[in-house]
């Protein structure tokens, strides 16, 4: 062999380390270096329900680092074994795969730990530390770690700080060290910002990662595809042609075991503030100039800031709440909310809310957009839809007009993901008879894989420090900025202003009214 | 399965056909609301279009379209070819064929399409198999049947197809396979459109997957893990050579030994992936080895060395990178499914082992089919295996 000139290594595309042989490869570059994964919260319902679950199907995907270590951290002693076995037990249950394969279990498993402590201890963080080095030897790992807060909310700000004091945390990016936040993200502006702050004072923002799992679902990533990507919707995606938006969270659970953190908080802070609010962001933003994680939070922001406020004053007219009553639901008899075990009997915290409210730009100006969350709903389903204007002139008169709907692009989250339109046809005959058809595009039908759970997409973001999916600060406290007004203003209202319907109804009658009053009415999904 | 059986003198109408599978799809909805089974979903993201002239491939290939269709909901045209027999026929049966959905989801069925034709008639298969592709959806043409290749109606078929897929290692010159794909493609008009254009890379056109290269897969991942610590990427720009050491079995033909296209695509990914410029063809060595001289700002070697064995034809070996400062090695015995993995750079020493598990045709041809319809990684790599074709 000819003797070989060393090529400089200033060869342009190696000049930031990226590994080329990752461009072709079924994860791409999207692929995460060898890192920890923390747990706190190891022993809640999270942790085994979609946490180990998601991790365990990366690995199937052969999308978890190698090497990698999963620690989970909690009050109760257990021992790694016994950590395992529970862990392994719950892959069973709650993995979307189950276990489908022990090879890749084991494997899982023997880079999985447990280390007990109490959150309030700073000896705890110390033990943790010392524990994460070892591990961190033993698997020959760089020191990469990321943290995940599975606690309640008031612990988040505390453990983010005792993490900083043990030196588990740094601001250095080699190793990285990253912390994923669950909401809820404060319970108003002021304690919004107060999180936000005491994140900030220990990490940098781009390593706090607030993750809404609705972000990971295919079909809201898929929004912004269906948006930015096909030519003949955005033209049309602007106040000249649509003529409302309802965005819907409906759930047919209750408060099952969270009755003390649902009390305080309701279903604004619970599903509105985040979820709702994101979704609204993504189908209002302009186009961003790139498809990374500031350009598109950037325009998603700009939504959020966009939103007319509702002072006060103006909730009665512009705000629907209200709480389930007894009732049924798939035929079996459901208790009202204030007979919920936990729940206080003279409780006045909304199960449902509607909102109307404007996004004041170029694009939206005048189009109401019709936001809906509740518990104890006919149906689970979560949905956008873009409701079209009529054509400005009918030709079809008489019975054949009484059956012509406007247009109905209907992104369906969950369940069935997918997305519909709705159009009218002429119904086969001599008579110009009219009725309203659906076009479907189903995920579960149209591709051959399933879609992953959205923790996974979730976490190996947070892994390869894509933040693109995860609220940023000023998203957190601009969403904050559009509630908190709504809740002062039920608040000086009191009980009084509080509706109510029955489980497993569409919602209160209040609701109905709010849309009503615009010559409008809610979708039946 | 349904199945209705499409029995025509000499002649096929497609409006028939498409008649045929609009009963089909009526009766699959009655029947499954009378059982019960929820209502069928009718799902179309493809047309796979796989023309065969032998009758065990055939079968073989009928199987695993069936299986294909569950995963990937479409339209499916099985075309039987015999282009030697001396009696024109020309006849079709079309199918439905459903697979019940997880609890509580639909039955999602999917449309299955046989064509025979013989003699004469054969000439008759292309046109009748374009009236029946699903518009605004992609085209596949799956050519399992090497004598086909070159026939006419592949070029035929290929005109109005997005991509044109093969199985190079079920060939018996791997490498001849590949170039007559890779011609077949610069000659369709999406290529000549983009040449035109002077854009190659452009979105859409027209593309070539190798289900073997698909199978590569699993080197391709391992080999990248070597470099994912930041240690080891800092030895990517001084790799001097590629050695891809592999299991070659001679045929019949003294200038074709199975097992070198694996290789070859193996090493061409590697040297693709880093820049390498290609000068010229590879040359035999008096050992037997085959070494493709490649230069990037100073010279580097792509080097293919085969062991002569009965069994495990194309199966890889080792792959080996070398720099100066440092070496990757990728090693298994022939049929293991386990190879270790070897990391030498700045004086330090890693090994670990790595699952190394071929997909099966399903796997390989759901794969390809995802990449469509052009795979850039692909595209890069073969004129490098090319380069080998001969040799």
């Amino acid at each position: 062999m000819a003797p070989a000139e060393t090529a400089a290594v200033d060869a342009p595309w190696f000049q930031g380390l990226q590994n080329p042989f990752r461009e072709s490869t079924s994860s791409g570059t999207h692929r995460a270096e060898p890192c920890t994964v923390v747990i706190f919260g190891a022993s809640g319902d999270l942790t085994k329900r979609k946490l180990l679950p998601a991790l365990y199907n990366l690995a199937l995907d052969g999308l978890l680092p190698n090497p990698a270590a999963i620690v989970g951290v909690a009050r109760r002693p257990v021992s790694h074994d016994d950590f395992r076995s529970q862990m392994r037990e719950a892959m069973g249950q709650f993995s979307r795969r189950r276990l489908a394969s022990a090879e890749v279990w084991d494997r899982v498993a023997a880079g999985l730990y447990y280390v007990p402590g109490e959150f309030s201890e700073q000896s705890a963080f110390v033990r943790l530390r010392e524990s994460l080095e070892q591990i961190e030897k033993e698997r020959g790992l760089p020191g990469n770690r990321l943290f995940y807060l599975a606690i309640p909310p008031e612990q988040i700000a505390t453990v983010v700080k005792q993490l900083g004091a043990a030196g588990l945390v740094s601001r250095e990016s080699r190793p990285w060290s990253r912390v994923i936040v669950e909401k809820p993200f404060g319970t108003d502006l002021a304690s919004g910002q107060r999180l936000n702050a005491e994140l900030g004072s220990v990490l940098r923002e781009d390593q706090i990662y607030r993750i809404d799992h609705y972000l990971g679902k295919e079909t809201v990533q898929n929004l912004l595809v269906f948006r930015f990507a096909n030519g003949i919707f955005e033209p049309i995606w602007n106040q000249k042609y649509v003529d409302q938006v309802q965005i819907t969270v409906a759930e047919t659970v209750g408060v099952e075991s969270r009755a003390g953190y649902f009390d305080k908080a309701g279903i604004t802070r619970d599903i509105i503030q985040n979820h709702v609010l994101q979704l609204l962001s993504l189908v209002a933003m302009e186009p961003p100039v790139a498809l990374d994680a500031d350009a598109v939070r950037d325009e998603k922001v700009k939504v959020l800031r966009a939103l007319r406020p509702i002072r006060a004053e103006s909730v009665a007219s512009e705000t629907a709440r209200a709480q389930y009553g007894a009732g049924a639901l798939s035929g079996k008899a459901v208790p009202a909310y204030t007979s919920e075990p936990g729940v206080p009997a003279a409780s006045a915290t909304e199960t449902y809310a509607a909102i109307r409210c404007y996004v004041d730009n170029w694009r939206w100006s005048g189009v109401p957009f019709y936001l809906r969350a509740g518990k104890r709903l006919a149906r689970r389903a979560t949905e956008i839809s873009i409701q079209f204007k009529s054509p400005p002139h009918s030709l079809f008169r008489g019975p054949a007009s009484s059956r012509m709907e406007p247009n109905v692009l209907a992104v369906r989250i969950q369940p069935d993901e997918g997305i519909s339109l709705r159009f009218t046809s002429k119904v086969p005959g001599p008579s110009p008879t009219l009725q309203p058809v659906r076009m479907d595009f189903l995920y579960g039908t149209s591709f051959g894989v399933e879609p992953p759970e959205a923790y996974e997409r979730l976490l190996l973001d947070s892994m390869v420090g894509d933040s693109t999916l995860f609220t940023r600060s000023d998203e957190v406290e601009q969403a904050w900025r559009f509630v908190t007004p709504i809740l002062e203003g039920w608040q000086q209202l009191g009980a009084h202003g509080v509706d109510s319907y029955p489980a497993g109804s569409w919602g209160p009658r209040s609701a109905d009214d709010l849309i009503a009053h615009d010559g409008r009415s809610w979708r039946r999904l | 399965m349904e199945t209705s059986r499409l029995g025509a003198e000499g002649r096929i109408e497609v409006g028939a056909i498409e008649r045929a599978l609009a009963q089909l799809w009526k009766d699959s909805a009655e029947a499954s609301t009378k059982a019960n089974q929820g209502p069928v979903t009718r799902a179309c993201s493809m047309t796979l279009v796989a023309p065969c002239s032998n009758s065990e491939q055939f079968e073989h290939v009928k199987s695993v379209v069936e299986r294909f269709g569950s995963r990937q909901p479409g339209r499916a045209i099985l075309v039987f070819v015999d282009p030697a027999a001396h009696e024109p026929r020309i006849d079709a049966q079309v199918s439905a064929i459903c697979s019940l959905g997880a609890q509580g989801q639909s039955r999602v069925c999917h449309e299955h399409i046989e064509i025979f034709a013989s003699g004469p008639s054969v000439a008759a298969a292309a046109p009748a198999v374009r009236a029946l592709l699903v518009p605004d959806v992609f085209a596949f043409l799956w050519v399992p049947c090497e004598k086909l290749l070159s026939h006419p109606l592949i070029q035929d078929l290929a005109h109005d197809a997005d991509a044109l897929l093969l199985d190079s290692h079920r060939f018996s010159d791997p490498l001849a396979a590949l170039a007559r794909a890779d011609a077949i493609a610069r000659e369709h008009p999406e290529t000549r459109a983009r040449e035109e254009q002077d854009d190659l890379e452009a979105a859409g056109g027209f593309g070539v997957h190798d289900l073997e290269w698909v199978r590569l897969r699993p080197w391709f991942e391992a080999v990248a893990s070597a470099f994912d610590a930041p240690t080891a990427r800092r030895i990517v720009s001084e790799i001097q050579s590629l050695r891809v050491e592999f299991v070659e079995r001679p045929t019949q033909d003294p200038k074709v030994r199975r097992g070198v296209a694996t290789a070859a695509l193996l090493g061409g990914w590697f040297a693709s992936h880093l820049g390498w410029r290609l000068e010229g063809a590879a040359k035999r060595s008096p050992s037997g080895q085959r070494e493709l001289r490649l230069e990037r700002q100073g010279a580097r070697f792509v080097t293919l060395a085969g062991r002569d064995a009965a069994d495990h034809a194309g199966a890889i070996l080792a792959v080996e990178a070398r720099a100066a400062s440092g070496r990757i090695r990728l090693e298994r015995a022939a049929g293991s499914e386990t190879a270790t993995l070897r990391v030498e750079t700045g004086g330090a020493a890693s090994e670990r082992q790595v699952t190394i598990l071929a997909d099966d045709d399903l796997e390989a041809l759901t794969r390809a089919i995802a990449r469509a319809p052009r795979d850039h990684g692909f595209e890069k790599a073969l004129p490098y295996a090319l380069a080998f074709h001969g040799r």
